[in-house]
């Protein structure tokens, strides 16, 4: 079974992806922090990431955290951040630490999954 | 973000505690020696899961909070345990380094719920290199003067190593599931803990195998001169009054019901 994370401070916006993923076959956690999120990927296995890029307020950019976290720990995930607020800084941040799709919100759910699932096809 | 989950985590009555019995073999036989306690974060969350819940609070570098509410929390659920046994209690060294308060304050709690000193074992987890010194070596100095043992979790993996055993000098060395399970049938597992218990033994001290659950692992450890024992095989985590039910008993207490039988 696929076991993804879902990361947003919007519990709508987390339970709306999971209910969705899950409906879809796949096991998927929540996270609200940034700290949540790491304490997760520190203990547990994920597929698929996906990530808003501001979770505490309006200059965070934790999304690149936890991407950061992810590529420096070697885990084994697709990384997909979504943003409401999208900038050229950011998206050339994302993309240098090897981010693996970049959304912009809001994300139609089929989208996300189509997104998903062509970057499960490709082999690492 | 508004409400944090570590504001769910301090909240009266979040966490609930487990306890896991150590026993100690004694000939043929088996007596209770200890029990561990286990801390369950809030039900229904990502951190009810110990190992996510202490992650968690440590990125959140709230250890010397939690450590406090963990620590008065596994006492008052202990008072119902064999008073024969030890209590084992997990301590974040950089709670013992950043909290002066520590020693006084948990065996202030012991005491309110009747608990000896004397009976508390102080597990150390997640040393981190640099992150000790003279307040660390202090707060140690300062449980044993209440009479408490030190014991050094997770020896043999990460940061458990043989620095951090000359900076705390453990009375117990708890060896990880990782060496336990499969010694039986693996000779560089059994050779490891061989070392182990050889080099505790030089020093005075004891080596509890954790994570032991099969009974030819457990006669493997045994041969290698192991005799405290944690796992599944011996009794899984479960509410003090729940092992207060049996079927562990401590010496002590063996040796109090056969007096009372004896009379």
């Amino acid at each position: 079974m696929r076991q993804m994370l879902v990361i947003d401070d919007e519990r709508v916006i987390t339970l709306a992806i999971k209910n969705y993923f899950t409906r879809l076959g796949s096991a998927v956690d929540t996270a609200a922090e940034r700290e949540e999120a790491e304490a997760l990927l520190a203990t547990r296995r994920y597929d698929v990431v996906i990530a808003d890029v501001r979770l505490e307020g309006m200059d965070g950019r934790e999304g690149l955290d936890i991407l950061r976290f992810v590529r420096e720990r070697c885990l084994d995930a697709r990384v997909v951040l979504m943003t409401a607020y999208p900038s050229d800084s950011t998206e050339a941040t994302a993309r240098h630490l090897g981010v693996d799709a970049f959304l912009k919100k809001p994300v139609p759910l089929q989208h996300m999954a189509n997104v998903v699932d062509s970057l499960l096809r490709v082999a690492r | 973000m508004e409400f944090s989950l570590i504001d769910t985590i301090v909240a009266p009555g979040s966490l609930s505690f487990l306890f896991q019995p150590i026993v100690h073999a004694a000939g043929s036989s088996y007596e209770l020696h200890a029990y561990e306690a286990l801390t369950r974060g809030p039900a229904g969350t990502n951190v009810h899961a110990a190992d996510v819940l202490f992650e968690y609070v440590r990125r959140k570098q709230e250890e010397v909070r939690v450590d406090r509410l963990c620590v008065a929390g596994a006492l008052r659920a202990a008072v119902l345990l064999d008073p024969g046994a030890r209590l084992n209690l997990n301590v974040h060294a950089s709670t013992l380094t950043r909290d002066a308060g520590f020693p006084d304050y948990v065996c202030a709690q012991a005491a309110a719920a009747g608990i000896g000193a004397e009976r508390l074992v102080f597990e150390i987890v997640e040393y981190a290199p640099g992150s000790t010194g003279a307040p660390f070596a202090a707060a140690l100095e300062k449980l044993r003067r209440h009479g408490c043992a030190i014991a050094l979790d997770d020896v043999g993996l990460g940061n458990s190593n043989y620095r951090m055993i000359l900076d705390s000098r453990p009375d117990y060395y708890k060896v990880d599931r990782f060496l336990a399970d499969g010694a039986a049938a693996d000779p560089y597992r059994l050779a490891i803990i061989r070392s182990l218990a050889s080099l505790a033994g030089a020093v005075g001290a004891t080596v509890v195998a954790e994570g032991v659950e099969a009974e030819e692992d457990v006669a493997a450890l045994r041969s290698a001169g192991i005799s405290l024992f944690q796992g599944f095989f011996f009794g899984r985590p479960k509410p003090a009054a729940e092992q207060a039910a049996g079927p562990w008993m401590s010496k002590q207490t063996m040796s109090e019901q056969k007096t009372f039988e004896e009379a």
